[in-house]
C-alpha cells in the first residue's frame, strides 16, 4: 500500500510538472524549435487569418526561371486573377501529401476557408520520392506540427520517433519497390523499374532509340526512375494521405481542390518512349477519376505545360516559367469560377 | 534497443513489473527474456554469439574446477580464452589485419593484388561480454572464484541488459551474488535508480547530443574551420565523449539498481585529475582495473624490473588502444596515453608541489593533453588527425563559424553538477537536499531533458567498440 502510494503521488506530481513544463516550453524555446524543425508550419502561421483560401504548394509554386520578367508564385498569379477573393500561400520544398495532411490539421479553426488548393504531383508517389532522404526531415516536420503537447512532440523528436531512416536503409526500400513494384504495360519486355532502367544503362537502348545518345542517357534513367509505376490505391502512401486530407475537408466543409502538375510527357515519350507515356496516363487518369468520384475539384494541368515551359533540363522537375505557372493558375481560377467558388 | 529511445523507456517499466510480480526463482528467467530480447531487438543473428560464448565459458568453469592436472586447467583456459578472443579477432580486427598484410605485402612485392576486406558486422557489445566472460573463466582458474553451476544464473551474468551492450564490465565476485540475491521493492531502489536513470539521459541527450552538432560540422570541414572553433570542438568533444559513456553508465547502474543490483562506477570526475596517471583511475574504471589485473600484474606490475614494467605499462595502454578498434589511431592514442604515464612516473608529477596554484597548473596540462589526445580517438584516420592538429595552427585566418550560447551554457550546467556529485554519485548527493529543492532540481533537469535533446546524433559512442 505504501509503495501504492508513493507511486501514485509521484504520478500525480508529474503530471503537474508536465503540463506546467508543456506551458513554459510553449513560451520559451517551442517558436525556435519550430523553425528548426518544421519550418513549413511558420508559413501557416504567417497567413492571414482572413484569407478565403490556401494554396499549399512546393517547389513548383515558389522555382524562377533566371530570364522571367514576372517573378510571381503560381499561388500569387491565382491570387491576382481571382480579385474578389483572397488566396494566401503555404509552400517549401519537397512537399508532399504527408505534409499537407499535417499542415491541414494545424489550420486555424478560425479561419472561414472557402476552399483549399492541395498540389498534387506525380513524381511524389513513386517509390524515389516516397523513399527519398529529405523524408527524414519531412517525416520530422509532421510529428513537431502534430496537434499533441508541443513538448512530447519535441521530446519524440529527440527520441527518433518518426520515419527516420539513414540514407542506406532508405536507399534500400526505394530499390525493393522498384524491384517488387510490378508495371502493367502489354507486350513490354521489362516488368519494373529496376530491369528497364538497367537496360537503358546497358546502352542496349542507344541502337534502338534515335533520340537517345551518351548524353542524354541518364535523363532518360531519371525519367524511369520518377515516371515509371502503377500508382496502387491501396498501398501507396500518398493516396492514404491524401484520403485524410478529403476526409478533413468534407469534415471542415471547405472545398477541396487537387492541382495536378504537368509533367513534361514530350520528353518522356522522346527520351524513354511510348511505353512510358502509358504508364504515366494511366496513373493520370486513375487519380483525376479517383478523387473527382470523392468529390474533390481536379485540376488536371498535366499534358498543358508545353515543353518550352520546363526550366530544368537535365532533371525531370516541375519548375515551370512563368507561361507555365500562369497556365496553372488560369487552369485554377476556371475551376473556381465553374464550382462558383468565387464569390 | 538502446536506452534513448522510446522502446527502452516503455520495456524497462515492463520489466521490472514482471519481475517483482514473480516470485524469486522465476525472476532469473524473467531478466534472461528480457536481456535476450533486448539484444535481438538489435540483431536477432548475434545472440547466437552470446549463447556460444556463454556455454564456452560455463562448460571451462566447470571443467576447470573439475580438474587437477595443471596442463589439462591451462588447455581449458587456452581454449576459452581462444575462443572468446577468435570472436572478438575475427568481428573486430580481422579487416585491419587483412588491410595491414595487403599493405606489407604491397611494399615487399611491389606489385600485389590485395585481399579485399569482407563485410563483417561488429556485433553491439563484443568487447564488453567478451572481457566479462574472460574474466570469470580466468578467476575460476586462478581459484579466486567457485565455478557457476546454474547456467542460468551464468547465462544472465553474461548478459544482464543494463550492462549488456557497453559495461560496466562486472566481475562474477561482485555481480553474480546480488543476482542471486532476492530482491525486495524498495522504495529507495526505485527512488536512486530512476534519479540516476533521468540525470543519465539528461548527460548524454542534452549535453553529449548538443556538443556533438558542433564537433560533427567541426570534423566534417577541418580545413575550412577556424583554429578557435577547432579548440572549441575538441573540448567539445572531451566532454561529449564523457557525456555519452557515463550517461550510459549512468542509465545503466539506474536501470540494474531497480532490480536491487549495484552495478560498479565507472567513472569519478575523471577531468579534475591533475595527472594522466589519475585520470586513468577515475576514467573507464572497470575496464582499467580489468587491465589491471589481467594484464599489467601477470606481466610483473610495479613489482619488477624497470624494464618488464615500462613494458606493461605499453602493452596495457596500446591493449587499450586495440580494444577501442582497430585502427592506428587507437593505437596511438593508447601509446600515447602510456607515455605520459611512464613520463609522470619518471619526474615524479604526483608528488610535485601541493599547493593550489600548482595543483591548477597542473590540472591544465593534463585536461590539456587529455583533450589532444582525445582527437586521435575521434578521428576516422591518421591523415585527419594530423589535418586537424596543423589547422589549430595554421587557421587563424579564418573567420569562426557561428556558435550558439545554448551548449555553453548547458555544458557550464553539467560541469557545476559534475562537481558536486564528485564525491557521491547523483542519487546520493540528492538526499542531502530538502524536498523544495530536488524538486527544482528535477524541474529543471526533466525539463531540458523534454525540451533540449539533441535531434541529430543518436547512438551512444561507445557501442562501436
Amino acid at each position: 500500500m505504501k509503495i501504492v502510494k508513493y507511486i501514485a503521488i509521484r504520478i500525480v506530481l508529474a503530471a503537474v510538472f508536465l503540463f506546467s513544463m508543456n506551458l513554459l516550453y510553449r513560451y520559451t524555446f517551442w517558436k525556435e524549435d519550430v523553425k528548426q524543425h518544421g519550418d513549413v508550419l511558420e508559413n501557416l502561421w504567417g497567413v492571414d487569418i482572413h484569407s478565403d483560401a490556401i494554396y499549399f504548394g512546393e517547389s513548383s509554386n515558389f522555382h524562377m526561371q533566371e530570364g522571367d520578367s514576372i517573378k510571381h508564385r503560381i499561388s500569387f498569379a491565382l491570387d491576382s486573377l481571382l480579385p474578389s477573393i483572397s488566396i494566401a500561400t503555404v509552400d517549401n520544398a519537397g512537399l508532399h501529401a504527408g505534409t499537407y495532411l499535417s499542415l491541414v490539421k494545424n489550420i486555424p479553426s478560425e479561419m472561414k476557408l472557402k476552399f483549399i488548393v492541395v498540389t498534387l504531383n506525380y513524381r511524389s508517389f513513386a517509390a524515389n520520392w516516397r523513399y527519398a532522404p529529405f523524408e527524414n526531415y519531412l517525416s520530422k516536420s509532421e510529428l513537431m506540427l502534430s496537434p499533441s503537447f508541443p513538448l512530447v512532440n519535441k521530446f519524440l523528436i529527440s527520441l527518433k520517433q518518426y520515419d527516420y531512416k539513414t540514407e542506406e536503409e532508405r536507399n534500400a526500400q526505394m530499390k525493393l519497390a522498384w524491384k517488387n513494384e510490378k508495371f502493367t504495360i502489354p507486350n513490354f519486355d521489362y516488368d519494373n523499374v529496376i530491369e528497364w532502367d538497367s537496360a537503358v544503362a546497358w546502352h542496349t537502348w542507344l541502337d534502338v532509340n534515335p533520340n537517345l545518345t551518351e548524353e542524354n542517357l541518364s535523363l532518360a534513367s531519371h525519367y524511369i526512375k520518377n515516371f515509371a509505376f502503377n500508382i496502387d490505391t491501396v498501398y501507396n502512401e500518398r493516396i492514404e494521405d491524401l484520403n485524410a486530407i478529403v476526409a478533413i475537408a468534407n469534415d471542415k466543409g471547405y472545398k477541396l481542390i487537387f492541382n495536378l502538375l504537368g509533367e513534361n510527357a514530350i520528353e518522356a515519350e522522346k527520351l524513354v518512349g511510348k511505353e512510358l507515356l502509358y504508364l504515366m496516363e494511366n496513373n493520370r487518369s486513375l487519380l483525376v477519376n479517383y478523387y473527382t468520384n470523392k468529390g474533390v475539384i481536379m485540376v488536371d494541368n498535366f499534358y498543358q505545360i508545353p515543353d518550352s515551359c520546363f526550366v530544368d533540363r537535365n532533371w525531370p522537375t516541375e519548375h515551370y516559367n512563368y507561361q507555365g505557372k500562369k497556365i496553372v493558375a488560369e487552369n485554377i481560377k476556371k475551376a473556381i469560377e465553374t464550382n462558383g467558388l468565387h464569390y | 534497443m538502446i536506452f534513448n529511445s522510446l522502446e527502452y523507456i516503455l520495456f524497462l517499466p515492463l520489466v521490472f513489473v514482471l519481475f517483482y510480480l514473480f516470485r524469486h526463482k522465476i525472476r532469473v528467467f524473467i531478466l534472461l527474456v528480457a536481456s535476450y530480447y533486448f539484444y535481438i531487438s538489435w540483431n536477432p543473428v548475434f545472440i547466437i554469439l552470446i549463447l556460444l560464448s556463454t556455454l564456452i565459458d560455463y562448460g571451462a568453469g566447470l571443467s576447470l574446477e573439475r580438474t587437477t592436472s595443471k596442463s589439462t586447467r591451462l588447455l581449458i583456459l587456452g581454449i576459452s580464452i581462444c575462443a572468446n578472443l577468435g570472436f572478438l579477432f575475427f568481428f573486430k580486427y580481422f579487416n585491419f589485419a587483412l588491410e595491414n598484410v595487403n599493405e606489407i605485402m604491397l611494399a615487399v612485392k611491389g606489385s600485389y593484388q590485395p585481399i579485399e576486406a569482407w563485410d563483417i558486422i561488429l556485433p553491439v557489445g563484443i568487447s564488453f561480454y567478451t572481457f566479462q566472460t574472460m574474466s570469470y573463466t580466468i578467476d575460476v582458474y586462478n581459484g579466486k572464484t567457485k565455478a557457476e553451476k546454474n547456467l542460468s544464473y551464468f547465462a544472465l551474468y553474461v548478459c544482464f541488459f543494463p550492462q549488456l551492450v557497453a559495461g560496466p564490465i562486472e566481475r562474477y565476485n561482485s555481480l553474480m551474488p546480488q543476482l542471486k540475491e532476492k530482491a525486495q521493492l524498495v522504495i529507495q531502489n526505485i527512488s536512486h535508480g530512476g534519479r540516476l536513470i533521468l540525470y543519465g539521459f539528461f548527460m548524454k541527450m542534452v549535453i553529449a547530443d548538443n556538443l556533438g552538432v558542433f564537433v560533427d560540422s567541426v570534423y566534417g570541414d577541418i580545413a575550412g574551420t577556424s583554429s578557435l572553433n577547432l579548440l572549441i570542438g575538441s573540448v567539445f568533444y572531451s566532454f561529449q565523449i564523457y557525456c555519452d559513456f557515463h550517461g550510459y553508465t549512468t542509465i545503466a547502474i539506474g536501470s540494474a539498481k531497480l532490480f536491487n543490483v549495484n552495478l560498479s562506477e565507472n567513472f569519478r570526475t575523471p577531468y579534475l585529475s591533475t595527472s594522466v596517471t589519475d585520470f586513468w583511475r577515475n576514467w573507464h574504471i572497470t575496464l582499467t582495473t580489468w587491465f589491471r589485473d589481467y594484464i599489467y600484474y601477470p606481466l610483473g606490475g610495479n613489482r619488477s624490473t624497470v624494464l618488464k614494467w615500462v613494458l606493461a605499462i605499453l602493452t596495457v595502454f596500446i591493449v587499450s588502444g586495440v580494444w577501442h578498434g582497430a585502427k592506428w589511431t587507437f593505437i596511438l592514442w593508447g601509446l600515447f596515453h602510456a607515455l605520459f604515464v611512464l613520463f609522470e612516473k619518471v619526474v615524479k608529477w604526483d608528488k610535485q608541489g601541493s599547493n593550489i596554484f600548482l595543483k591548477g597548473i597542473k590540472w591544465a596540462v593534463t585536461f590539456t593533453l587529455i583533450t589532444a589526445l582525445w582527437v586521435f580517438f575521434r578521428s576516422p584516420d591518421m591523415d585527419t588527425a594530423i589535418l586537424y592538429f596543423k589547422s589549430i595552427g595554421s587557421n587563424w585566418n579564418i573567420e569562426g563559424i557561428d556558435l550558439r550560447i545554448e551548449p555553453f551554457i548547458l555544458l557550464g550546467l553539467f560541469v557545476v553538477l559534475d562537481i558536486c556529485t564528485r564525491k557521491k554519485n547523483f542519487a546520493l548527493s540528492l538526499n542531502k537536499i530538502p524536498s523544495i529543492g530536488r524538486g527544482a532540481i528535477y524541474f529543471v533537469l526533466i525539463f531540458l531533458l523534454l525540451s533540449r535533446s539533441g535531434t541529430d546524433t543518436n547512438p551512444f559512442i561507445y557501442f562501436q567498440f
